[in-house]
């Protein structure tokens, strides 16, 4: 099974954020889960593949050839595919998900994970998404999310559509199992 | 070899059998579900005689997914006479399984 994991590429965030990256990794290499990310060397991104590899793990990375020319991209992942654009990157990294894990990150974190939900949205993408919400990073945006369904922009069964962990190691309970949240989410899709 | 059961057999090939039944309840885009189909398949044919391992396709069966209330995948039902003896939801390792089949062999 394959785990696409979006993440922070910032070095300037509280280490804590950088620890638990760490722990997701080396979890993720223990239970034999694959790892396809952004392929960055540095930030969350750069602590996660660190981790999956100094514990024997199989990591993925996927960037755009322009960041690889700026020398963003991680030195030693197992595999390492350049893509033509960010959309590309993006697109690739869906395909190859058998779930996703957002760790907290700016808003090109952001834009992958609530391309996720709404990929869900539609019944385009199946399988689970999971928020780690280290230090609560996440707080206002869940809150957001509340926001959204309390006005209707959003269905209440569209919260089955995420799974929110404290910690790398709920985050690990929660990949083995997928919650099958709506039998045809196309039909509940328009509000 | 485990066998597909769907909402037309399900009665009778499970609920009937004069065996203990293990039911995989998984769908094709679910990964975690990957981990427990080939153990699924090594207690098949490990128990052959002494109890029936059958796989339902969530998606194909929606009603006895629903009778069941089956929301995370895999979710795998012990049955023994027609009622359910035990359960394990998530990818676990194989032993918890076996652990929970012997118990009713």
């Amino acid at each position: 099974m394959t785990v696409c994991v979006f993440a922070s590429s910032s070095s300037r965030i509280d280490n804590d954020y950088a620890t638990a990256a760490s722990t997701l990794g080396l979890l993720l290499a223990k239970a034999k889960m694959d790892v396809v990310y952004g392929g960055g060397g540095i930030g969350l991104m750069g602590s996660l593949a660190d981790a999956v590899l100094e514990n024997g793990g199989k990591i993925t990375g996927v960037i755009p050839s322009f960041m690889k020319d700026e020398g963003w991209d991680h030195s030693h992942v197992s595999e390492m595919i350049v893509t033509s654009d960010m959309g590309e990157r993006k697109k690739k990294m869906f395909e190859m998900a058998d779930a996703i894990v957002a760790l907290p990150g700016g808003v090109g974190t952001l834009e992958e994970l609530t391309e996720a939900m709404t990929l869900r949205q539609l019944g385009l993408y199946e399988g689970s998404i999971i928020i780690l919400n280290t230090l609560n990073f996440y707080r206002s945006f869940i809150d957001f999310l509340e926001h959204m369904v309390s006005g209707n922009f959003l269905r209440y069964e569209h919260k089955g559509m995420w799974e929110i962990a404290d910690t790398p190691q709920e985050v690990i309970e929660l990949l083995g199992k997928t919650k099958t949240w709506h039998r045809n989410p196309r039909s509940i899709a328009r509000i | 070899m485990a066998i597909e059961v769907n909402d037309n057999n399900f009665d009778d090939l499970v609920l009937k059998s004069d065996k203990p039944v293990v039911v995989d309840f998984w769908a094709e885009w679910c990964g975690p579900c990957r981990m427990v189909g080939p153990i699924m398949e090594e207690i098949s044919h490990e128990y052959e005689g002494r109890a029936l391992v059958a796989k339902c396709d969530v998606d194909s069966c929606p009603g006895v997914s629903a009778k069941y209330s089956i929301r995370n995948i895999p979710t795998v039902l012990f049955f023994k006479d027609g009622k359910i003896a035990d359960k394990q939801v998530g990818a676990v390792p194989k032993n918890n399984f076996v652990v929970k089949l012997n118990a009713l062999i």
